[in-house]
This record gives C-alpha cells, structure tokens and sequence, in this order.
C-alpha cells in the first residue's frame, strides 16, 4: 500500500459534502462499495465517516449527523443537514460540459441522443445557454469508427504505414488496443502481431484498412507514458530561450522537466529542459522548428544535430540561389 | 478539535440558521471549537470561511441592525447551496459518464461533477472505452467559461499588453483552446489562445455585454492556423512549396487534390499551402526537414533561409 501524506482538509469536506446525499439514497453500504465509487482506501473512508459523525450543529446526539459504521458497512440514520449535494463548482461544471460537448463527436458515443439530453440537462441546471459559443472540435478522421469497432469486438486489423524516417510505407499487422486523441492528432496504440510488442500509430500515416475476420487475445493494456514504447529513447538537455517553449509544448508526450543547472550557459535568461527524444529525426525536426532559439547541452554528440541539420536543409536552398 | 470536524459543524450551522449569524453568536454555538483568544478565534474563522468559499460554498454575509449594529452576519441559503435534481434517465447518466470517461482532461474535476449529478449509480467497473481524447486543460478555463456564459467582461495579460475583453466564445481546436470576443482595447474582434494568457484572469463583476445574435465561435476565426495572419509581412498569403515524392501523398493527405498545381517527372510535386501566419507555416515547413522546399513568395524564401542560416552558424540572432 501506498503511504501518503495527511489529506487536505478541503479535499475530504468535498468528498463528504457528496458522500453524505450518496448513503443518505441508499441507507446502508458496504465500505468497500463507498471507497470505491468514490476513489479512496476503506480505512481513509471509515476514518471521515466517523469524523463526522460527530458532528452536527452542537454535541447534542439529536442534533448529530446520523450515521454509524460497523463491521464491513456504513448505515445512515435520519436527514438532517446534507440532503442534496452542494452545486456544481465553476470547475467542475465546465469539465462536465466541455466532456459532454466533446464527445458527441466520438464515433458510437451519441448514437441514441442521450449525451445530448443530459447535457441539454446540466446546462439548464447550472442556467448556461453556450450554444453557438462553446465548441470543442476533434476533427474525427473517418478511420476511428472502423479502429474503435474492430477494437470492440477484439479483431486483429491490417493497414499500410507511412514512416517519417524512411518516407516509406509497409504494411503492418496489429491487434489494435485504443485509439486516442492527443493534442492535435490521433493515435492508435496497438500489439504489432510481426514484431511482438505494442506500437503507437499516428492515423493520418495509415492508410487502407483492412479488419481481417480473425480475432485476437491481447489484453488491453492502461496506456503508459505516451513515449514508453518507442524504439530508442535519448534524455537531451537543451537550453531555451523561454518565449520559444511554446515550440515543445506541440509535442505530446514531451516531459518538460528544469534540468541539473550548472552546465554551459551561453544566454543567462534562457532555461534548461529536458526532453525524451524517440528518434534522431524526431529530434531533428525539434531542433530546426526552435530554430537558434534553442541549443543541445547533451548528449554531446547531438550538440552539432541543429546546426547540420540546418546546413543539409540550406543545401536544398542554396543549389537554386545560385 | 480537527478544522475538517468544526468546518463541517460550521457549515451544518449556517445552513441551518434562518437568520444571519454574527461571528460572536457562532462561537456561541459552536461551544469551545474557536479558541478562546479572540484574534485566534477570528483568525480561524476566516480560515474556515476561506474554505467554505473555495469550494464553491456560497455565504451569504450582510451587516447586522438592531443590537448587532455593524457587525456582520453570515448565513447560506440552502437554494443556492444545493444542486437540483436534474433527473437524467439511465441512459442520460450512463451516456456522461462515457463522456468523461472517454475525455482525459488531466484533471479529476469530471469524475467530481458526475459524483454530484448521477446520485443513483453505484460502483460500476470502469471499462477502458476505445476511443479517447485528451483535452488541453488549463487552469483559467472554467473561469473564462463561467465569464462568457454570464456574459461578464474580464481582463487580462496577453503578448505583454492588458486586454478587456467581452468573451463571445471558447473554442478548442487542433488542441488549443483558444478565447473569442470584442477586444475593448482595441475596438475590435480578437482571438487568443488560452494557454498564452499571462497570469490571473479578472473577472468584472458588476459589468455585462451582449453576445452579437448570429455569433458563431466555430466560424469566428479561420480553421488553418497559418491563415491567422501574425506580425511578419511575406508579401502574400499562399506559399508554393516543392515536396519530395516520398511525402507528396502525406501532403495530398492534408490539403486535397485542389492544392497540387505541378507533378514533376521525379516524383515531387507543387502545392498551394497557406502562409499567413508565417510562423505555423514555418513549423508546418520544417516538419518535412529536407524534403521540402518554399519557392515563392521570395520573401518568404528568404525568411526560411534566414532562420536556418541562424542556426547553421549556431548563435543566436
């Protein structure tokens, strides 16, 4: 088990402030139940559950919360203080709207019109009307409806890729898992069935889809840290001018961390990141997007990657100048 | 005494009270729970209060008359406390918890919210839906949702300058979200992306404003970010771009067959590809490292050259 810190005091009054209407609905429950509808450990529950009841508008056991928890359940008594959950938050109501409005999108998401009326619902609830000035665009390419039911009903799937690196396509043979959304793109994580092992595909490099009738094993997975499946992985160390950190924020996936200091320092207002690179390419393509704004500290042997990289694209150039 | 065990019974006793409470008859109440120190007590009663009031609990506080002359009351109206049942079906409440299961928004506000309006689902085994999508979060969002919902004017740091804005409409596109309105400052309509608002969002209160009736923020602003024209002058708006075979189809991909103008005999090809905003076509550019080329407009030509010529020389400009 994990061992963590105290829990903040408004984090557990939130908790309780919709736990109390919850069990009041239900009367009695297991713990294990409660914990797990709301996320915590048993013991943090039985903990706030018999904090509170205790309390009440005065030490008068009439006037308190009336609950009690024996053995492997939690029984609630008479309603006297918390019998409706407090309102939405400023927060929260924009999550649930802006979740609603998104996903309407998704293929097979809102097919009955009911994400539709619930959100129709919450935005009389909370008294917003946003039609018109609030939208989420996920610019779903067609491919996902085909990805997502192939994914649903467990089929393995073929399709050609395009590669960066090469500027080739192959075709690959997968057992696809999830298809996600990240920034600006989307993504299929998948078990390459050639190479053995899981694969992330950006969907506007595959083309001609074909779901085989073969169905397949492989468990889905949670997904991991975006990059955590990519062929070669480097930790670099750059040093940037901090108006141009915007240019890496681009990247999914890309963990933006202030690196050891101490090392080169050529501007004294720029900052060190470190950044996980995939591929020498990947890292190409960084380097000439940031332009002189950005410099490798290390690995050492990248440190002359932007320059040359630079000089190969100006060759290109160069030949129609002159 | 544990603050969350008084915060609660505090709470409890605002709710309850039909009349406002001066802070000398809640210590009253609440017997022995607020130190006996009076500036200790008050102290932790603003403390307390503070986190009624960040968690979104409305008090409701007005200066007392009578024999409470000038002291301030407190009280929380049990209408504006609590939420009313939106009574969703089943399938009305299965279908949100699907969104925000399919939604990462990085933050837990989501799964809080569902808490609150899906009172009668238990604890559903969670199945990894197959298609998701991450939403940019930002911490300024729900307040910005909040102020062009209300019709509120808010103001705010952008590119080193102070902006009052009539927020007409939010958007999130390509994974930014960005924020439309009437830009006061400048007496015109502006578009800003969220995430490059520079420090707090201020939200004016008393003030309203009028959304246009045909606005539409889908429409409010173009869809290719590299027609939003930025501060660098090529002298025109389309560049032609010579792209190598192996990422013509890539390229066709993106823009349609009405952007190719030229097949050439080795493979490559030459597209239209807009160039107003030079700095999302330069990014989109440099993607393609040497198999890629921008012949025209020669300004434009020419900026490329430079900033890569910057960097070959490997110092900074």
């Amino acid at each position: 088990m994990i061992r963590r810190g105290p829990r903040p005091v408004n984090i557990r009054l939130r908790r309780l402030l919709v736990m109390l209407p919850w069990l009041m609905e239900r009367q009695t429950v297991s713990t294990q139940e409660m914990a797990d509808h709301f996320g915590m450990t048993v013991a943090d529950l039985v903990a706030d559950l018999t904090l509170v009841s205790m309390c009440g508008v005065s030490q008068d056991p009439r006037d308190l919360i009336d609950l009690w928890v024996d053995d492997d359940e939690v029984h609630f008594g008479i309603p006297k203080y918390f019998e409706r959950p407090l309102r939405l938050t400023v927060p929260e109501a924009f999550s649930l709207i802006a979740s609603a409005t998104a996903a309407q999108q998704l293929p097979g998401v809102d097919t009955s019109g009911a994400l539709s009326r619930a959100l129709a619902k919450v935005a009389e609830a909370i008294d917003v009307d946003v039609r018109d000035s609030f939208a989420v665009e996920l610019e779903t390419p067609e491919s996902v409806e085909v990805l997502s039911r192939a994914i649903r009903d467990a089929m393995v799937i073929e399709f050609d890729y395009w590669s960066v690196a090469t500027g080739q396509s192959a075709q690959r043979r997968v057992a696809p898992l999830e298809v996600f959304l990240d920034q600006d793109h989307w993504y299929l994580r998948a078990h390459d069935l050639e190479v053995k092992a899981e694969r992330t595909f950006r969907l506007d490099r595959l083309d001609q889809v074909v779901v085989t009738g073969e169905s397949h094993q492989v468990v889905v997975t949670p997904r991991d840290e975006w990059f955590a499946n990519s062929e070669e992985q480097r930790k670099v160390t750059l040093q940037i001018d901090p108006a141009w950190l915007w240019v890496l924020e681009q990247y999914p996936g890309v963990s933006i961390g202030v690196a050891p200091t101490g090392q080169v320092v050529q501007h004294a207002d720029w900052v060190n990141v470190e950044v996980v690179a995939n591929t020498e390419r990947w890292m190409q393509r960084l380097l000439v997007r940031l332009g002189a704004r950005a410099i490798v500290v290390t690995p050492v042997d990248w440190q002359q990657l932007g320059p040359d990289t630079a000089r190969t694209i100006l060759s290109r150039y160069g030949s129609k100048k002159g | 005494m544990h603050q969350l065990e008084r915060v609660t019974n505090l709470l409890a006793l605002l709710l309850s009270t039909r009349r406002h409470l001066s802070f000398e008859e809640i210590r009253n109440d609440l017997k022995g729970q607020y130190p006996e120190n009076l500036v200790a007590a008050r102290a932790a009663f603003e403390r307390d209060k503070a986190i009624l009031r960040d968690e979104g609990i409305p008090i409701d506080s007005e200066v007392l008359g009578g024999d409470k002359a000038g002291m301030m009351g407190y009280r929380i109206e049990r209408s504006s406390y609590e939420l009313g049942d939106l009574e969703l079906t089943g399938h009305e409440a299965a279908a949100l918890r699907v969104a925000v299961s399919a939604m990462r928004m990085g933050q837990s506000w989501g799964e809080e919210a569902l808490w609150k309006v899906d009172m009668d689902s238990g604890s559903t085994p969670r199945q990894q839906p197959a298609v998701q999508a991450t939403l940019p979060v930002d911490q300024k969002l729900p307040a910005l949702h909040e102020a062009m919902s209300r019709q509120k004017v808010v103001s705010f740091t952008y590119n080193g300058r102070s902006r009052v804005l009539e927020p007409f409409g939010l958007l999130a596109r390509s994974g930014w979200w960005y924020l439309v309105g009437n830009d006061r400052s400048v007496g015109d309509m502006r578009t800003f992306r969220v995430d490059r608002i520079i420090g707090d969002v201020v939200v004016a209160e008393g003030e309203t404003f009028e959304r246009p009736v045909d606005f539409d923020v889908r429409t409010s602003f173009p869809t290719d970010l590299k027609e939003l024209p930025d501060s660098i002058d090529v002298g025109g708006d389309i560049a032609k771009v010579r792209i190598d075979a192996t990422d013509v189809n890539h390229v066709l991909g993106q823009y349609g067959d009405e952007s190719l103008i030229e097949r050439n005999s080795d493979g490559s090809a030459i597209f239209e590809i807009p160039c107003a905003n030079v700095q999302a076509f330069e990014h989109w550019l440099l993607g393609f490292l040497d198999r890629a080329e921008v012949l025209e407009p020669a300004k434009l030509r020419q900026h490329v050259i430079d900033w890569l010529t910057d960097l070959a020389v490997g110092g900074a400009s």
